[in-house]
């Protein structure tokens, strides 16, 4: 019932998106079979939910040239934007700490084989 | 060779999963406390634990200066340095827990689980994408750093939406697959909590 609407390319009917591509609509059904959804979630859920990602990214990119150095976004800004919400802020740090290690254990693995 | 593709396969992991290595600290991964709204833990420990080391600084430069009650102060960093660091070391103990804990609780999982589990580890935006939206919007190029930090809080966002359809589906008397109704009435409640960032509305302070 729910798929025979989705014949309309790129299924405008829908936030009002217009005919922009899909672009996580893979990833998205992974991600939302991971979270708790049915392993077929409907297609119409994963475009709200792909709407709802790039507004927030949109928000948040929008806000990070806001603050800080002008127009740019960086990392920082990120951070501060989002030290209010425990969840995103603890998941910041970590990822961005497991990076620096990643480097570093890539750095010395590289040096070690050639010596530098 | 196998370190450099065991390597690679760490940075796949990056998107969605925190395994440094293999064996113990790869189900050590905070994102399912992350949902239980614990990650909140963390930053507020870690800053509790910088005041302590600051103290116990503190504390040491005042036995460098102040030599007349020179023994209660020594006594009493030396008690601030062993409190910092059986701290250090009860927190190293709760890690070990936790990743006990955690490979207990994923070796007797079902298949059906341990699919939904590898999903909720695994699944990732795509980086190029995310780093062309983000270019788009700037018109100016971001560091990788930032690339990262975006997919990571894009994924948590989806976690916070689908669990609160979930939540609302259930409340409704119905199952998944979540229906695009179960999704608007999430968003809506995650904005009056103001979980969704909105700049578009003009506050009204006072009227």
């Amino acid at each position: 019932m729910f798929e025979e609407d989705n014949d309309d390319a790129g299924g405008g009917a829908d936030g009002g998106q217009g005919k922009r591509k899909r672009l996580f609509s893979k990833e998205l059904r992974c991600m939302m079979y991971g979270f708790g959804d049915d392993q077929n979630p409907y297609t119409e859920s994963v475009d709200i939910l792909e709407d709802l990602v790039i507004e927030f990214i949109t928000e948040m990119t929008h806000k990070a040239m806001s603050i800080g150095r002008q127009g740019r976004v960086q990392v920082e800004d990120i951070v501060f934007l989002i030290r209010k919400d425990p969840r995103k802020f603890a998941r910041v740090k970590d990822l961005l700490t497991m990076n620096e290690e990643l480097k570093r254990a890539r750095k010395a693995f590289d040096e070690a084989n050639y010596g530098s | 060779m196998a370190n450099h593709s065991v390597s690679l396969w760490r940075k796949t992991q990056m998107g969605s999963g925190m395994e440094m290595s293999p064996g113990p600290a790869a189900l050590t991964d905070t994102a399912p406390e992350d949902t239980n709204g614990e990650g909140n833990g963390d930053p507020e420990e870690a800053a509790t634990e910088d005041a302590t080391e600051l103290k116990g600084q503190e504390a040491s430069d005042l036995i460098e200066t102040g030599r007349e009650d020179s023994s209660l102060l020594a006594s009493a960093a030396k008690k601030m340095r062993i409190e910092t660091k059986e701290r250090k070391e009860k927190k190293h103990e709760v890690d070990e827990d936790e990743i006990q804990k955690m490979q207990i609780l994923v070796s007797s999982f079902s298949e059906e689980q341990l699919n939904r589990y590898e999903m909720y580890r695994r699944s990732a935006f795509p980086k190029a994408a995310i780093k062309r939206l983000i270019q788009s919007i700037t018109g100016t190029s971001v560091s990788q750093n930032v690339v990262i930090a975006m997919s990571g809080i894009s994924k948590v966002f989806v976690g916070e939406v689908v669990e609160e359809a979930l939540d609302v589906c259930e409340k409704w008397g119905e199952l998944p697959p979540l229906q695009p109704k179960h999704m608007r009435e999430a968003v809506r409640r995650l904005k009056s909590r103001g979980q969704i960032p909105n700049s578009k509305h003009k506050k009204i302070i006072f009227h």
